[in-house]
């Protein structure tokens, strides 16, 4: 090509060059926007952990990590939510001293975790989505110890800014999902990188840790476990985890020994996930799957007993809730809003199943519903709450018929605005449940049977 | 819109990837590259379109310079001109933009298939089940998706797949860069040879490296289509005119472009290719008959 053909064809070029930067730089912005909307992708401040009783206040938490005491008498009934100094608070930030709270920011301070409280120790027990661990002295929640799950959490904090252009494989730290349980001076969690271990509630320090292998004080790096994402369930001495790859572990509550082969109890045929916790019923364990299915277990060993859904009988959708046990009835819903209840005998053989399909307001049966809760039960009334649209329905455990469909609207405070949607199981006392608003920047009440839905603001300015 | 969104695009793709990862062993990494590959082959005749009209509009170059210098003060009839060119010659003057746009909603909603595919929170990984055909149960034991392939985590930025990412964007760009002796346009093709691969390269220290891996296969077929269809380009440029392959001969002559032709008006130019097209038609047919 000579020089004077190279000179005509830029001039012809000069209105598509032109064209192509602007969709260049229209997709420079569109990509900016992308992540920029985004912007916390990479950091939880919100988490889905419940509220819990604690002598008569309830403990709530907030976005970015607090805990507050909320005393349940000053909650407004009804109306605009309204804010109130809480009797004691926790923020993280108060961990500066004693604990790597620069890590902290970093991992972001959501709480998914439903903290646990020993009234013997009198400690309340949260736990981080960053895997730290905090014992809060109750009633003040002034820190009293601190912990990662993640040994090598600490480590990881330092780096700065550009820790991220380390090359190849770095190491993820530990993440704290699953609810704590406390027994008899332990704090036993199962993490999402699939360590289970116990922390004496007194001293903070990590009793035991298993990860195909016991080891007391510390955690090795990785398990061969896989990802747990709720509570664990403790009966007669030994501690049951319900894992994303399908098993069960089962561990001695007080020493994490075991003589199960990587302490897997029960597995499902085809490995798939089990979100939630177990639960107990005379000798027999009953566990939902995202198969579709739930399984009635053996306590004993660990086979199987039944499925109480088989290949000519499927559940409508997939099982994250775990299931509530009442008087023989065992009570589950699907993430698409099917309620099922199931009558077993002593054996575990199914004898009668029901069914309702719960439903938003104007739309079709399952449409935008995400239910993720286990139902809760207040006096005869089944409560299930959905995590995308908010609503509460009211449910009567005996005759199955909804009775009663309220929607979660949009609470307001100042400047705070909730999003719809209830993201965690509520708090079921008397006749009044208590469950965070999205985003958790409100604490609600509701008491059974009524639409009026009582708010409090638990952001701190 | 965004129910229209998760309905026409987002869930089908969504269930596409599962479905792909559940066929590939419960590979993501294989699962997202077969994607992209998927994507680029429906893509390819685009792509091709696109590399045929950038070489018919450098052939073209020197009859469009003409009428620029013919109508330079008239903008709207200098657009005719341009157009009935274009029309003639058979190019769509936004030829080369469309596989640009046209990926642009699969950057976007790949970016959110991957943050619902290997949750980077709990959140994510619920709401995964909602986007889940319910009619296609055997999805249902793939989740959650193994996100480590060869041992990194597809779900967090790599480092290194950021400069694969900016690498091979860069090869690709210098591939299909035109030649320029005017500084202006060589000022804007070397700010965008240099810009677009550094803020790929960036914006994949901010995604999930599985992104960046769809980038990277992107870039790479990308790469070896190019060099197919039009050799080295730019970046062998003494090997571009051994490796390419010949483009088909326009109908321009070396005549267009004499200076003489520049200065007729458009009566005499249209008189001139109607006296070329009928001596052309005259000699094919005593041509013909000389046959009998």
């Amino acid at each position: 090509m000579t020089r004077s053909q190279s000179n005509l064809i830029n001039l012809d070029f000069q209105s598509m060059f032109k064209k192509k930067n602007i969709l260049t730089y229209m997709m420079i912005i569109s990509i900016v926007i992308l992540s920029g909307c985004d912007s916390d992708r990479f950091t939880a401040d919100y988490g889905w952990a419940s509220p819990i009783l604690v002598e008569e206040s309830v403990i709530s938490m907030s976005e970015k990590g607090m805990v507050f005491v909320a005393d349940t008498n000053l909650l407004p009934v009804t109306g605009e939510s309204e804010n109130q100094r809480p009797a004691a608070k926790f923020s993280p930030e108060d961990s500066h001293q004693n604990c790597d709270s620069d890590y902290l920011d970093k991992a972001g301070d959501a709480i998914y975790s439903t903290p646990a409280y020993s009234a013997n120790n009198s400690t309340l027990v949260v736990g981080y989505y960053s895997g730290l661990v905090v014992g809060l002295r109750y009633p003040d929640l002034s820190l009293k110890w601190c912990n990662f799950i993640d040994p090598l959490s600490k480590a990881n904090s330092s780096g700065g800014f550009f820790s991220f252009l380390s090359f190849g494989p770095r190491h993820q730290p530990d993440t704290l999902i699953g609810n704590i349980t406390v027994h008899d001076g332990l704090a036993i969690m199962g993490t999402s990188k699939g360590f289970i271990l116990a922390i004496s509630i007194d001293t903070g320090n990590i009793k035991w840790c298993y990860n195909g292998e016991v080891t007391t004080a510390i955690c090795q790096p990785e398990s061969v476990l896989g990802s747990m994402y709720d509570s664990p369930l403790v009966d007669a001495g030994k501690v049951y985890l319900s894992s994303l790859d399908g098993s069960i572990y089962s561990l001695d509550v007080y020493d994490g020994t075991t003589k199960i082969p990587n302490a897997t109890f029960f597995q499902t045929a085809n490995k798939s996930a089990l979100i939630s916790k177990p639960s107990a019923l005379s000798g027999m364990f009953i566990i939902t799957s995202l198969d579709r299915n739930i399984y009635v277990i053996n306590k004993k060993d660990g086979s199987i007993i039944t499925t109480l859904f088989d290949d000519t009988e499927k559940a409508s959708g997939r099982f994250w809730a775990g299931s509530l046990i009442n008087d023989n009835q065992i009570y589950t819903v699907t993430t698409n809003g099917r309620l099922y209840k199931f009558e077993i005998d002593t054996s575990g053989r199914k004898k009668n199943m029901a069914s309702v399909q719960l439903k938003n307001r104007g739309q079709k049966a399952g449409e935008d519903i995400l239910i993720t809760s286990s139902p809760i039960l207040l006096d005869d009334t089944l409560i299930i709450v959905d995590s995308i649209s908010g609503n509460i329905w009211e449910v009567s455990s005996s005759s199955f018929q909804s009775s009663n469909t309220v929607e979660l609207s949009p609470v307001k405070h100042g400047s705070d605005e909730s999003w719809q949607g209830i993201p965690s199981e509520p708090l079921a006392m008397d006749r009044t449940m208590y469950f965070h608003s999205s985003e958790k920047k409100f604490l609600c009440k509701k008491d059974l049977h009524k639409d009026a839905i009582g708010c409090l603001s638990v952001t701190e300015k | 819109m965004g129910d229209l969104w998760n309905a026409l695009i987002f869930d089908p793709m969504l269930n596409s990837l599962i479905i792909l990862y559940t066929f590939l062993g419960n590979n993501f990494g294989l699962t997202i590259i077969v994607f992209t590959l998927i994507v680029n082959i429906i893509m390819l005749p685009l792509r091709l379109k696109q590399i045929r009209s950038t070489k018919k509009l450098a052939v073209l170059g020197p009859r469009l310079q003409a009428i620029q210098k013919k109508y330079a003060n008239d903008s709207q009839r200098r657009g005719q001109e341009t157009m009935r060119i274009y029309k003639e010659e058979g190019i769509s003057p936004l030829g080369c933009l469309g596989p640009l746009v046209i990926q642009m909603p699969i950057w976007i909603s790949l970016y959110w298939c991957i943050y619902a595919l290997i949750p980077t929170f709990p959140e994510n990984f619920a709401s995964l089940t909602s986007h889940m055909y319910d009619s296609l149960e055997f999805l249902d034991t793939a989740i959650p998706l193994n996100s480590t392939f060869l041992g990194l985590d597809l779900g967090q930025p790599v480092a290194l797949f950021a400069l694969f990412v900016g690498g091979s964007m860069w090869v690709l760009q210098k591939m299909s860069m035109m030649e320029s002796t005017d500084p202006r346009q060589q000022q804007t093709q070397k700010m965008m040879l240099w810009m677009m691969p550094f803020m790929f390269g960036f914006l994949c220290l901010q995604f999930p490296s599985g992104l960046s891996m769809y980038w990277m296969t992107s870039n790479l077929v990308g790469i070896a289509v190019q060099y197919f269809v039009a050799g080295w380009g730019g970046l062998i440029p003494s090997a571009d005119t051994n490796n390419s392959v010949p483009v088909k001969p326009s109908k321009i002559n070396e005549e267009d472009i004499s200076s003489e032709e520049e200065d007729l008006d458009e009566k005499q130019y249209k008189n001139k290719r109607q006296d070329s097209r009928r001596r052309n038609r005259n000699s094919s047919n005593r041509a013909r008959r000389k046959q009998r």
